[in-house]
């Protein structure tokens, strides 16, 4: 008589803990499913940075992604570039290469160390970022050769030198353990177009 | 009155509280301050808890900029007016035009800074104590290391909320702090992004850190707190840390009850909390700090509030890809110390080891804190060499470079 109700009580114990337990997984699937983008997930770029197109083409890329030539001259400007829900702080400038001409560059302006926002350097032309919170330095090559990363053991080894590609914002300073994130420009008329942004 | 006192006597019986209310209480244990500060934490909870209610109500997320009239305090020209985020102008309204506001606001920044001086002050006599090696004790450890790491974040979560330019800051460090495991092959970015679908402050997501503050974490520190003071009362509080075993005994049988005992003390304790905190409010003011939108330059030198100023100094000092995990370690070791300290017995001088390993937690947070204020850290002042991050990690400028004008 007690072993029938022991089993009673088992039998009843694994429906209730399965049907609470499936109950469960079907409320929280499609909710975590809901909270979670499979897609940006699946968005892996490369460089452990997320790749944002956007404009697919210059030719019908919206005027809020632009900043006019003759504004850049004036000083570096700051875009808040919006895509959805996504917000991507860049800062827009002329660069002022070692060849003599103006190079039309645009950067994301949060410090690869911890996030902060990035100030702009130089006047006119930009030159670099540095990061009021931890003090890092972010330098652009403006050789468009490319920038040795250490001009001193470069004097020394030139066939070991490692070299900086030109434009990049390079560390030179402070904690930050990698470059600025660059955005891809691109000139067309009188403005300067942000195509594809890293973040 | 008699019908009174018959009613007052009836809920007592009914609601079986007469159980709780002369529940016996060891009388050291009262007596020994090392156990109060739990009881503070818990205090200024419910104090935050009320304040922020009142706030909550006050309060409007989002970013879209706004106009906000000057700090009066800091005595700017009445004409000036300064660009703002919706978040900042409400804070700025609750603040300074809003009647009563200010007082509400410095009593809710109080009790949470008062909230996590507890709190540490707590976790530190509990390590000392040994709290943990009584029976129950261990989860109820654990309990509170949840709840510490909850309260830590809880304070930057409000502390985002006003957008000034700190918490502006506080929310970009706190977006891109955890992507450093980005290097490793965890994609952190992504799933932040693919959360909050936004690696920059959006209206998105100061939405969810409103709601986080409010609703999720508070209730998860509500349960969390309910679990650990039902612990309490039925398991019995920590026995005192000496070796003889029959004085140990005596102090845990001498009790009495928990009403008016305990209780006088409770409400004497939260009264004198209340003071303080008041006190703090009229002799230090915390001033709404300045506005910031995107685009505009970041000054210089900013630093963080002190619960987080020793994690500030040891990433400024430190490699970041050794500090930024140092809370994580912190937090990690002390959940697993009640299963590595198990033999010997709970008095501080059979537990020494773990007396220096709970002084060198305070050394640690106490030492960034005082370094993080006294001194403006150089950035050569790094004592562990930089790991190189692999090249490939590094994003090279993209796109091929276009000359414009002569």
């Amino acid at each position: 008589m007690t072993m029938v109700d022991e089993d009673r009580r088992n039998v009843l114990k694994i429906f209730i803990g399965s049907s609470v337990a499936l109950s469960l997984g079907a409320l929280t699937t499609p909710l975590v499913g809901s909270v979670i983008n499979a897609k940006a997930l699946a968005l892996k770029g490369e460089y452990s940075s997320v790749e944002v197109v956007l404009c697919e083409n210059v030719d019908n890329c919206p005027e809020e992604y632009s900043v006019p030539i003759s504004e850049l001259r004036q000083g570096p400007k700051f875009v808040l570039l919006k895509k959805g829900n996504m917000a991507i702080p860049a800062v827009f400038g002329l660069v002022k290469a070692a060849d003599g001409k103006e190079y039309p560059a645009a950067y994301n302006t949060v410090c690869t160390h911890f996030g902060c926002p990035v100030n702009p350097t130089g006047g006119k032309y930009l030159t670099g970022f540095v990061c009021p919170c931890h003090g890092s330095f972010f330098n652009i090559c403006n050789n468009p050769n490319g920038c040795p990363e250490n001009p001193d053991e470069c004097a020394k080894t030139p066939d070991k030198c490692k070299r900086r590609p030109f434009l990049e914002a390079y560390v030179t300073g402070g904690p930050a353990p990698r470059s600025l994130r660059p955005i891809k420009v691109v000139v067309k008329g009188d403005r300067v177009y942000a195509v594809k942004a890293y973040i | 009155m008699k019908a009174l006192i018959r009613l007052w006597e009836l809920i007592l019986e009914r609601f079986h509280l007469k159980e709780f209310l002369e529940h016996p209480v060891p009388r050291f244990s009262s007596l020994n301050p090392l156990y109060w500060f739990g009881d503070v934490a818990a205090m200024s909870f419910f104090i935050l808890a009320i304040t922020g209610f009142a706030l909550a109500l006050l309060y409007t997320p989002g970013l879209s900029l706004t106009k906000t009239p000057p700090d009066p305090l800091l005595g700017h020209n009445a004409k000036e007016v300064y660009d703002a985020t919706e978040s900042y102008s409400s804070v700025y309204k609750i603040t300074y035009l809003t009647p009563l506001g200010f007082i509400l606001r410095q009593i809710h920044l109080w009790s949470a800074y008062m909230m996590i001086f507890a709190t540490l002050a707590h976790f530190f006599a509990k390590f000392i104590l040994g709290s943990y090696k009584r029976r129950g004790g261990g989860a109820l450890w654990l309990l509170g290391v949840l709840l510490g790491v909850l309260t830590i974040g809880q304070a930057v979560l409000g502390y985002i909320l006003p957008l000034h330019l700190d918490g502006i800051l506080a929310i970009q460090i706190g977006l891109n702090l955890f992507r450093y495991f980005d290097y490793f092959g965890i994609p952190v970015g992504q799933l932040v992004l693919s959360v909050l679908g936004s690696l920059f402050v959006t209206d998105q997501v100061i939405k969810m850190i409103y709601v986080l503050h409010i609703l999720i974490v508070p209730a998860i520190i509500l349960v969390l707190l309910g679990l650990k003071i039902n612990g309490i009362l039925y398991g019995g509080v920590a026995p005192p840390p000496i070796k003889d075993e029959e004085l140990r005994r005596k102090a845990m049988e001498e009790k009495e009850p928990f009403y008016p005992h305990r209780f006088a003390l409770m409400v004497g304790q939260l009264l004198l909390q209340l003071s303080v905190i008041l006190l703090l409010t009229a002799m230090t003011p915390l001033p709404l700090l300045e506005p910031w939108v995107p685009g505009q330059e970041v000054p210089p030198g900013v630093r963080p509030p002190w619960p987080v100023m020793w994690y500030y100094t040891y990433v400024k000092m430190i490699d970041p890809f050794i500090s930024v995990g140092l809370p994580i370690f912190l937090v990690l070791f002390a959940m697993v110390v009640p299963l590595l300290d198990r033999k010997g017995g709970i008095s501080i001088e059979e537990r020494w080891v773990w007396v220096i390993i709970a002084i060198v937690y305070i050394a640690i947070i106490g030492y960034g804190t005082v370094l993080g204020f006294l001194v403006d850290i150089p950035k050569e002042l790094t004592p562990l060499t930089r790991i190189s991050v692999p090249p490939d990690y590094a994003v090279p400028y993209t796109g091929t470079p276009q000359a414009v004008g002569p």
